[in-house]
């Protein structure tokens, strides 16, 4: 296992070089990338020939390349001209707020998908699985700044439940949470109900049931199980689309995470930001993946690497 | 150069549709959504965009003090809501079938390359693809508009350079499948180019999927588009989109309900009709997707 681990990080490092030339390219498409680092039109032709010189931009491409992967290795990720700062802290300081709502709405699509996904496969074809599986061909068509907008119009100013937008107390993290979940319990709904179809069609199911077992500890213990292991690999390639759609939900909810902190940079050409923002949002897709992997062999103890 | 499909099988096809009422649902809402979008001024009744200080936020016309004159109401300016979502449906198809020829034109190429040739060039694009879906599609799209500055073009050339890598995955994997196969094996046999082989014996067998994917694709890409046009990062008005109506929408969420609704309406109706129709052309054309 720990060497499976160990190989599995050292297969990070090429992706993240290869995002570190992502990166240093998207900054430079349009030229000079003085223009997206530093507010160049409040600044004289003298101060940004000295930023220019600061950050190394009168030398040759290759050095410069060079000279921003020794400053990444630093940790250092630039300095944000609007807040003043260096662009690493205040990002990683935006990140629990964002976690926050994707671990509540991950929590949420799980609490509605996993009753759901194994209700309509059980009773397939009834008028619950009719139900939800409408609603689930529905959720992948609603776009979640829609939804959110939806739930705000209906929660906080029709039925006034529910505050429209902030983060002091948890009750703020319900309506953003419940937006995000939906389109993720959609999807995972179906992903549930498809194979759990597929599992109880399986021998092993009968040889349980014929033993004598209730049906509850058949499904759950034999049937859900094994269902989840196909579930968990999806999901897992989700986590992608989850943080994405997490940087909409915030702007929908001016909830105080990256996402919204990246949008503001993009406004205000504070690029700095925005690569830090980038390289923390593929970390986080690559340890939920890794560790996507490792639930592998809790689910499965089949399942071994070495 | 994928080999045009003969008229028996288009013939075929289209029976096909006919007997499926979830597929033909499908076909019409993205018919209608085409036709709105390519005779938008002879369908709106007014200019989307002109500005009437002195009927700003009417309701729609089934609520009291609604016209039916603006029949899905007025914005904050007095603009026409219903005239303004027709007109928003051009940049949402415009963008749509743009980016994904863009997406679907550089994934095919670099998928055929990949599993054809194999080797330290799939190396090299099985990481590149991999450092891709790695971050989040809206947030390094986020990041290219930043850089570029958000109009139509750069939406199409952002939307379409994020997006190929699920091209270049499936295409990849179905390449591996058919060149194993006897005909491609024969037709190197007998000494045909590798860039005949591609073309011609290949690709033909990839269609299928991309196809499937590209229609599918564009729902995807619509709901892209107008998640950036909703940021502020799509394309600038006074050019309509959905997006941008959402966003002002949003504002004024708690006084004039039908300026968010309709817009998002749109959207879904639009995104709908393209899975209806998308998960049909897979199930006839490409049951293994499923």
């Amino acid at each position: 296992m720990e060497r499976y681990l160990a190989r599995r990080v050292l297969q990070m490092i090429p992706v993240l070089m290869l995002l570190t030339l992502i990166v240093f390219v998207v900054i430079r498409l349009k030229g000079d990338p003085i223009a997206q680092l530093a507010p160049v039109d409040l600044m004289t032709p003298q101060e940004i020939e000295q930023v220019r010189h600061a950050y190394g931009f009168d030398r040759p491409v290759l050095v410069q390349y060079v000279d921003f992967l020794g400053a990444l290795t630093r940790g250092d990720f630039g300095t944000s001209f609007r807040y003043r700062q260096p662009a690493m802290p205040l990002v990683v300081e935006r990140l629990p707020k964002t976690l926050e709502l994707a671990f509540v709405a991950v929590l949420v699509a799980w609490v509605v998908a996993l009753p759901l996904g194994i209700i309509t496969a059980v009773r397939r074809n009834s008028l619950t699985d009719l139900v939800a599986t409408t609603a689930s061909v529905l959720g992948r068509a609603l776009p979640s700044y829609w939804l959110g907008i939806m739930l705000i119009l209906v929660f906080a100013v029709w039925l006034r439940w529910l505050p429209v937008s902030g983060s002091d107390t948890g009750v703020h993290l319900v309506l953003p949470a419940a937006t995000l979940g939906v389109g993720l319990a959609t999807a995972l709904t179906r992903l549930i109900r498809s194979s759990m179809l597929e599992v109880i069609r399986q021998d092993y199911m009968t040889t349980a049931r014929s033993k004598g077992l209730t049906q509850r500890t058949v499904l759950l213990r034999h049937g859900l199980r094994n269902a989840l292991v196909p579930v968990v690999t999806l999901f897992g390639l989700q986590t992608a689309w989850l943080l994405g759609g997490a940087v909409i939900v915030e702007q929908v909810f001016a909830w105080p995470g990256m996402g919204q902190l990246m949008v503001k940079a993009v406004f205000t050409r504070d690029m700095s930001i925005v690569q830090a923002g980038v390289f923390v949002f593929a970390l986080i897709v690559m340890g939920l993946n890794l560790a996507v992997d490792v639930l592998y062999t809790v689910l499965d103890p089949r399942i071994r690497y070495d | 150069m994928a080999v045009p499909a003969p008229p028996r099988r288009a013939r075929t096809l289209a029976r096909r549709l006919l007997r499926s009422p979830v597929g033909m649902v499908g076909a019409v809402i993205v018919a209608v959504v085409l036709c709105i979008a390519v005779a938008a001024p002879l369908l709106a009744r007014h200019d989307p965009t002109q500005v009437a200080f002195d009927r700003p936020l009417r309701p729609p016309a089934w609520i009291s003090g609604g016209a039916w004159a603006f029949a899905l109401g007025t914005d904050s300016l007095g603009r026409d809501v219903l005239s303004r979502v027709i007109y928003g449906s051009r940049v949402s198809v415009i963008v749509g079938v743009c980016a994904v020829s863009v997406a679907s034109m550089i994934g095919v190429s670099v998928g055929l390359l990949a599993g054809y040739f194999g080797g330290t060039l799939d190396a090299i694009i099985g990481r590149v693809v991999d450092t891709v879906l790695s971050v989040p599609f809206i947030v390094l799209a986020l990041a290219v508009v930043g850089v570029l500055g958000p109009s139509l073009v750069n939406l199409i050339v952002v939307l379409g350079a994020v997006g190929w890598v699920s091209y270049a995955r499936v295409v990849r994997g179905d390449v591996l499948s058919v060149r194993t196969r006897e005909y491609v094996q024969a037709a190197a046999a007998i000494g045909q180019t590798e860039r005949w082989i591609i073309l011609r014996h290949i690709l033909p067998n990839v269609a299928p999927s991309v196809i499937v994917l590209a229609t599918l694709d564009v729902a995807t890409v619509i709901i892209a588009e107008s998640a950036l046009s909703f940021l502020g990062l799509g394309v600038q008005p006074p050019t309509v989109t959905w997006g941008s109506m959402l966003a002002d929408g949003r504002q004024y969420v708690a006084t004039a309900w039908w300026l968010a609704v309709a817009p998002g309406m749109a959207i879904t109706i639009t995104v709908l009709g393209i899975i209806f129709f998308g998960d049909w052309l897979r199930d006839v054309l490409d049951p293994r997707l499923r």
